[in-house]
């Protein structure tokens, strides 16, 4: 074989590694740690998976968000982007702020009422997913009544974005809401799960916890 | 036992734009809550502690003098502390303190233009400096910091205590657990105070506004700079009890504590410079004291110089009603313990006569007869019927306000001889506050609201010359497309510029004012730089001084004085050389002038009197041809005529109808003839005013001045 | 005085009888013609004017001096709109340029340091391009510089020559010779000037500075300081008002969209185009248009808007076909016509967070389509908000996903102290109302979501009051936990008493 030929291979080869690479959905491995060391215990793999759903269930003042939250601040603590979708609109954040969380770094979707909060809320998250620029997307839409008929084709969507994005999904739910495809389930009792003080910058501390 | 309470950390409107009350105000509230005792103290000085002074003492409440500071070196940063005057030794330091403290930062004369924000910058010490003046200081300090505690305590020892409030803020509760902790630790006592910034929470809008302006942002860019609620208001002992049913110890360590700061401003009251003749040398008291031997000082010398004076203007033993009235005027001097003024006033006009600088009395001064004898003034009050009640009465209880004018070219030489005879250290001149009128209120308050910079423009010019915004017509207002009933902005500004009417916006100098006292000033109420250099700028005012009875007088400068100085001085150097006896026709002073000159007055008459002092002007060169002035008294008529008074009152024409014969001079009341008969039966000077209450309605003199100031009473606060 | 420190250097362009001019670069060469207003001559040609037509004349008088005058109307639009095209083609040559009008474009000429050259090469190259653009847009122009816009118009307009330089310093002896005229004086001025005899720019600055000031004020003294060959006016920049739009034809009408790629087609041909203009003029579109023309009318309008600004066509072709697909049309469309809306700058292009090129792509694709799809309020991040009224907390601002503008992540762009503690997670807004039970002044239970709950702890008040002069508020909020659910803020209104869940601690 010629050098010129020879040469041409090499591009030829080089050109389609690059062509594979830029293909392969962006999975990173790993997990997504959560700022509490108590609940990451409580895990099988240590922290919230990445490319899949994590679901946490609990009642309105469990503590679900709070921990969403933390999972969002971990993700963004390597420069990533997060992502709330806001279905209820009842995202406080300044609360998100107190918890260390970038707000800059943070988008909030919040579908406007007359859309309905359910189908477009679960769409957006699917778009996120699936972009692969969002480590983790955060999404509280109110599901309870949605038929599990039609909930699940849409999670099912939600979990192959999450795959191809290499995204961790974690979905809130509360007791009643149709059963979501999740590779890891967390219940929230309100009445043991107490969040702790997490210290957020040298010297300060914010108040995660209750004040007696 | 019912709860007990002092609040020991209080600022008024004179924290300038932080406070948002007046003295007086704060005084009464603290009062009609049943508070045990009230400490004022504002920001860099003692500016408003008078006023309340003044307001406590009518109504019966303690009141403990202090102020904050902003202390270096004492933590990281700039820590502040409460210092209150345990006893008059305190006090001095206090002030001592607060001297020192301003000594970077002068004042300015003048009013600063409308729309400036200025205030009087925080004076800031290094804490050794505090440190070495904690002899009769309590002093509170807010934060949780041990190691500034420490050094505190070490300073203050058992006077010195930290602070805690409830003001119902985010994180409060923790704050005040580490505070308490931190007491217990050290073993420093733990006060409760409220921080307060206004007499009663409805004000807080005020204080809301105040914050802005100093800011100089408006109430929508201003967030949480302002505080979270109206909290930082005065509390009555009971609210209190309610508040910390958690700390009584708290409450009472409040109370204790202003109850062992027993310093009141009485204690300053009074305290004259010893008359001139302290050296005690004969010589020192000029022509008049040949003949005395030794010291002598005070009432006998006033006496000894009123006698010596009046034979000089009387070229002999006075007239009996003259004799008489000296008598009665020297005797209330005496009551009333004023001597000090006269000899010292008399001193200066002594010293400026000596230097031929042309000075002269003016004002009610020219009713006493004493200053007539001592050469102050130039009028013979007996002659012209005045009345001494307008210049000095019992009933007032003001001291004498003697202005003199001098040369404005020559001032200073006085002023330096003022300096020079009761010291650098015990002179002083006297601050005036600029307060808040109609305009800039108006305009601030309008800016701090968020108005558009037009719309603050038009409030402004349509206000005028009203007293207040408030008060400008709703038609002028729609005209000009301010609609309070549709903008709130608007309708907020207007009721807040006349709230805000009357707040001290800055300090200035008061021209010409002098305070004089016998011990250093800096004992005895702090000073201020002025631009000037070596000049002090005391921190009352001339009401506040007046009411503690503080030496205070008035060198004015007057242009045409010296106008007549140097017409004196080219005549001297334009006469020609005497050529025989002829009767000199050029005056060396003023008194060599002669008196109606016929030519004189048929100038006056022609109104060829510009240049004139006081009868140059439009109205009385309108007015002249038709009085025809023949002798001085006719000037003083025409003098006193064209103004306000008599012109609103529709006395000018009566009076010109009756000069001119065209109509019957009559007297309501026979009586009366003694009173107007000089002003053929129209009253024209307040003199009259008063004479016809005590002839006609039996006022005694003193009442009958109290009613001429209700008449003529303008505020000026 | 050196380049770096002097007075401004402004170039000024003028296009004499511009009305004229541009009425001649559209006709082959003219014979006898005239531009009339309102019944008078205001400019003609130079056979015109030989044949005896003079500027003032009225029509009846020019039409007597000359039978064959061709007759053209001042359409000033047409020249305020030509004069700001060759304006935009002179933006080539300097970063600012004022629009002079009747007939002058002036162009900040301070760029000699920059390339490097002496200045006074440098200007005269300038003016020459100068000249060559407006040749290149149909007119004779002629240029000055000088220091200071006032006087380069004034040489410009009046020396007659094509080219005028006054080097730094020497405007005043440039102008002296020149009529009062040229100095385009405020009239009062230039009316008491004439009358006390003063007829030119030199007899002028001859005058002291004070006379002119005292007698009218600060527009007297400039015009003093003018004639000095002194004026400091900065140049009022010229911004383009109109953003690029393309056009395009179909061929044949397309009646049902599912078949819609003639459309896209055409659709991504207008893309390039505009976006290339864009490029041009270091601008990013925000928001496009696209106008669906029907057949035989009626209009149907696609608004696109961007989730960041930029000149790249493919990114706006994913959100155009969304958006297209969703379209039920009641016509056949014949064109299209793709708009520029809304723009920006685009500063250099910065890799995003993450460093990988199509990371960037696919998140502005995305944020594109959600804003597409959902509307772009519905999309945004929160930016801390200094007010102490809970719900007025934090404002929406636009996602730019953490980019060189924000300081530290701190997510509060005015730098307002740190929030405060004790804030819940999820905020009701409006609040809901509560029903308490209580037992001795202390509250016991509470009903939230019809359901009875026990008190079991309590702690506060924290109390917030005030924005007294906008919408006063005044509550006292405490943080309650409820047995069964968790912790709720819930604040009493101070104004009666009522009580309200505000939010949840979850």
């Amino acid at each position: 074989m010629g050098a010129a030929t020879r040469q041409q291979e090499i591009l030829e080869e080089l050109r389609r590694q690059i062509r594979r690479m830029e293909r392969r959905p962006a999975r990173r491995e790993g997990v997504l740690a959560c700022g509490s060391s108590e609940v990451e215990a409580l895990l099988p793999a240590g922290g919230f998976p990445r490319g899949s759903i994590s679901s946490l269930c609990g009642g309105p003042a469990s503590g679900k968000t709070f921990v969403a939250l933390s999972v969002l601040r971990e993700a963004q603590a390597g420069g990533g982007l997060a992502a709330f979708v806001d279905g209820r609109g009842e995202l406080y954040p300044p609360a998100a702020f107190a918890l260390g969380v970038d707000l800059a770094r943070l988008l909030i979707v919040r579908p406007e009422p007359a859309r309905g909060a359910v189908l477009p809320g679960l769409w957006a998250a699917e778009v996120l997913l699936g972009s692969g620029a969002f480590p983790a997307v955060a999404v509280d839409v109110p599901l309870r009544g949605v038929p599990a008929a039609r909930a699940e084709p849409m999670l099912r969507r939600l979990l192959a974005a999450a795959e191809k994005g290499g995204a961790a999904a974690l979905l809130l739910s509360g007791p009643g809401d149709p059963a979501i495809p999740a590779a890891l389930r967390i219940d929230l009792d309100a009445v043991r799960f107490r969040p702790a003080l997490r210290p957020v910058a040298a010297g300060a501390c914010t108040e995660g916890g209750h004040v007696s | 036992m019912p709860p007990r309470y002092a609040e020991l950390r209080c600022r008024s409107s004179f924290s300038f734009l932080e406070g948002a009350s007046h003295p007086e105000e704060l005084v009464d509230r603290a009062a009609d809550l049943g508070l045990e005792a009230l400490a004022l103290a504002d920001r860099g000085g003692i500016y408003g502690v008078v006023r309340a002074h003044a307001r406590a003492r009518k109504r019966g409440l303690p009141l403990v003098v202090g102020a904050e500071v902003a202390c270096d070196g004492l933590g990281p940063g700039t820590a502040g502390l409460t210092l209150l005057a345990v006893d008059r030794e305190g006090y001095a330091g206090l002030c001592r303190l607060l001297t020192e403290a301003h000594a970077g930062a002068p004042l300015r004369e003048g009013e600063a233009p409308e729309g400036t924000v200025v205030r009087p910058p925080t004076p800031r010490f290094p804490f050794l400096a505090v440190a070495e003046r904690s002899r009769g200081l309590v002093a509170l300090h807010a934060g949780a910091d041990a190691g500034a505690a420490a050094r505190l305590r070490d300073a203050f020892g058992p006077r010195f205590a930290l602070t805690v409030s409830r003001h119902r803020a985010a994180g409060e509760e923790a704050r005040i657990a580490a505070v308490r902790s931190l007491g217990r630790r050290l073993s420093v006592p733990v006060a409760v105070v409220n921080d307060v910034h206004t007499h009663e929470r409805r004000r807080q809008p005020l204080q809301d506004v105040l914050t802005c302006v100093r800011l100089g942002t408006s109430v929508d860019r201003v967030g949480r700079r302002l505080f979270p609620n109206a909290e930082r208001t005065l509390k009555g002992p009971e609210e209190m009890a309610r508040l910390w049913p958690d700390f009584p110890e708290g409450l009472e360590a409040a109370a204790d504590l202003a109850a062992s700061c027993t310093f009141r401003l009485e204690e300053i009251r009074g305290e004259h410079p010893l008359p001139p003749v302290l050296a005690g040398t004969a010589a020192a008291a000029g022509e008049g004291a040949r003949g005395l031997d030794g010291p002598v000082g005070g009432m006998a010398l006033l006496r000894h110089l009123v006698r010596d004076g009046a034979r000089w203007r009387y070229g002999g033993a006075p007239p009996a009603d003259v004799e008489r009235q000296l008598a009665r005027e020297l005797a209330l001097v005496e009551q009333l313990g004023y001597e000090s003024y006269f000899l010292t006033v008399w001193d200066v006009v002594r010293f400026a006569r000596e230097r031929g600088i042309l000075c002269q009395g003016r004002g009610s001064a020219a009713n006493s007869a004493i200053c007539f004898v001592l050469g102050i003034t130039s009028i013979d009050p007996v002659r012209m019927g005045l009345l001494f009640e307008r210049f000095l009465s019992a009933e007032r209880g003001e001291p004498p306000d003697i202005d003199v004018d001098f040369e404005h070219e020559r001032r200073e030489e006085v002023i330096q001889y003022v300096y020079g005879r009761y010291g650098r250290d015990r002179a002083g001149m006297v601050c005036e506050v600029i307060s808040y009128r109609a305009r800039s209120a108006i305009r601030d308050v309008g800016n701090a609201l968020g108005l558009a910079p037009d719309q603050v423009d038009r409030l402004a010019k349509l206000t005028g010359s009203h007293d207040a915004a408030g008060e400008i017509p709703a038609a002028v207002l729609a005209q000009a497309g301010l609609d309070p009933e549709g903008s709130p902005a608007v309708r907020h500004a207007l009721r807040l510029s006349a709230e805000i009417a009357g707040f001290p916006r800055h300090l200035s100098i008061h021209v010409g004012g002098f305070v004089i006292t016998r011990r250093p000033l800096v004992e005895t109420v702090p000073g201020q730089p002025a631009a000037m250099a070596g000049r002090t700028v005391v921190q009352w005012d001339k009401d506040d001084l007046a009411e503690l009875g503080l030496l205070k007088i008035d060198l004015l400068a007057l242009g045409m004085l010296t106008a007549l100085s140097r017409s004196l001085a080219l005549l001297a150097r334009h006469r020609p050389a005497p050529s025989g006896a002829t009767v000199d026709p050029h005056p060396a002073t003023l008194a060599a002038i002669p008196a109606e000159e016929t030519e004189v007055y048929e100038m006056i008459s022609r109104a060829d009197t510009i240049g004139v002092f006081q009868i140059e002007s439009r109205a009385q060169m309108s007015l002249l041809p038709r009085l025809r002035p023949r002798r001085f008294y006719d000037l003083v008529i025409s003098v006193a005529i064209i103004r306000p008074g008599p012109i609103q009152g529709g006395m000018v024409h009566p009076f010109l109808r009756r000069r001119d014969g065209r109509e019957e001079v009559r007297y309501p009341y026979e009586p009366l003839r003694a009173v107007l008969e000089r002003t053929l039966g129209i009253p024209l000077f307040q003199e009259q005013a008063m004479r016809l209450a005590v002839v006609a309605a039996g006022y005694t003199p003193g009442e009958a001045d109290e009613l001429r100031r209700a008449m003529t009473h303008k505020r000026s606060h | 005085m050196s380049p770096e420190r002097g007075p401004p250097r402004v170039l000024a362009v003028v296009v004499p009888a511009l009305p004229l001019q541009r009425v001649l670069r559209e006709r082959p060469p003219a014979g006898a013609l005239a531009v009339v207003s309102e019944g008078a001559v205001c400019h003609a040609t130079a056979p015109a004017l030989a044949a005896g037509v003079r500027p003032g004349d009225s029509l009846v008088q020019a039409r007597a001096a000359c039978a064959g005058l061709d007759v053209v109307p001042l359409d000033a639009a047409a020249d305020r709109a030509a004069l700001r095209a060759l304006a935009e083609a002179l933006l080539s040559l300097s970063p600012v340029a004022e629009v002079a009008f009747p007939d002058a474009v002036l162009l900040d000429a301070a760029g000699a340091r920059l390339s490097g050259s002496e200045p006074e090469a440098f200007e005269r190259a300038l003016a020459e391009r100068a000249l060559g653009l407006c040749r290149h847009m149909g007119f004779q122009g002629r240029v000055a510089v000088a220091d200071g816009k006032g006087v380069a118009l004034a040489l410009a307009r009046h020396t007659g020559r094509e080219r005028t330089r006054a080097a730094p310093g020497e405007g005043a002896l440039a102008l002296a010779p020149l009529p009062l005229g040229a100095l385009d004086l405020p009239s009062e001025v230039a009316r008491w000037l004439s009358a006390v005899g003063v007829e030119s720019a030199g007899a002028l600055a001859a005058l002291p500075a004070e006379t002119l000031a005292h007698r009218f004020g600060a527009p007297g003294a400039a015009a003093g300081r003018l004639s000095r060959g002194v004026d400091p006016r900065p140049l009022v920049p010229f911004a383009p008002e109109t953003f690029p739009h393309e056009r395009w034809d179909l061929e044949s009408e397309v009646g049902v969209l599912e078949s819609a790629e003639p459309v896209i087609f055409a659709a991504k041909r207008l893309a390039d185009r505009v976006a290339a203009r864009l490029a041009g003029r270091g601008l990013g579109a925000s928001r496009l248009r696209l106008t669906l023309f029907l057949d035989p009318r009626g209009e149907e309008r696609v608004d696109l808007p961007m989730a960041r600004p930029g000149a790249d066509a493919a990114l706006w072709l994913a959100p155009l076909r969304e958006r297209l697909a969703g379209l039920r049309l009641p016509a056949p469309v014949r064109a299209l016509d793709l708009a520029v809306v809304e723009a920006a700058e685009v500063p250099a292009e910065q890799l995003a967070v993450g460093d990988r090129p199509e990371v960037t792509r696919s998140l502005d694709v995305a944020l594109s389509r959600l804003a597409a799809r959902l509307g772009e309020r519905s999309l945004f991040a929160a930016e801390s908000a200094d007010r102490h009224r809970p719900e007025a907390a934090y404002r929406e601002t636009p996602f730019r996903h953490g980019r060189a503008d924000r300081s530290a992540g701190s997510g509060s762009g005015d730098g307002s102290p740190e929030p405060p503690p004790g804030r819940p997670t999820r905020l009701l807004e409006p609040p809901s109302p509560l029903v308490a039970l209580g037992e001795g002044g202390r509250l016991t239970a509470l009903r939230v979501d019809g359901t009875l709950r026990a008190v079991v702890s309590l702690s506060g008040p924290e109390r917030l009051a005030g924005e007294w002069w906008n919408e006063p508020f005044d509550r006292d909020y405490y943080r309650v936990r409820l047995e069964g659910l968790g912790e709720a803020w819930i604040y009493r209104d101070g104004r009666d008493g009522r009580l309200w869940l505000h939010g949840l601690f979850d």
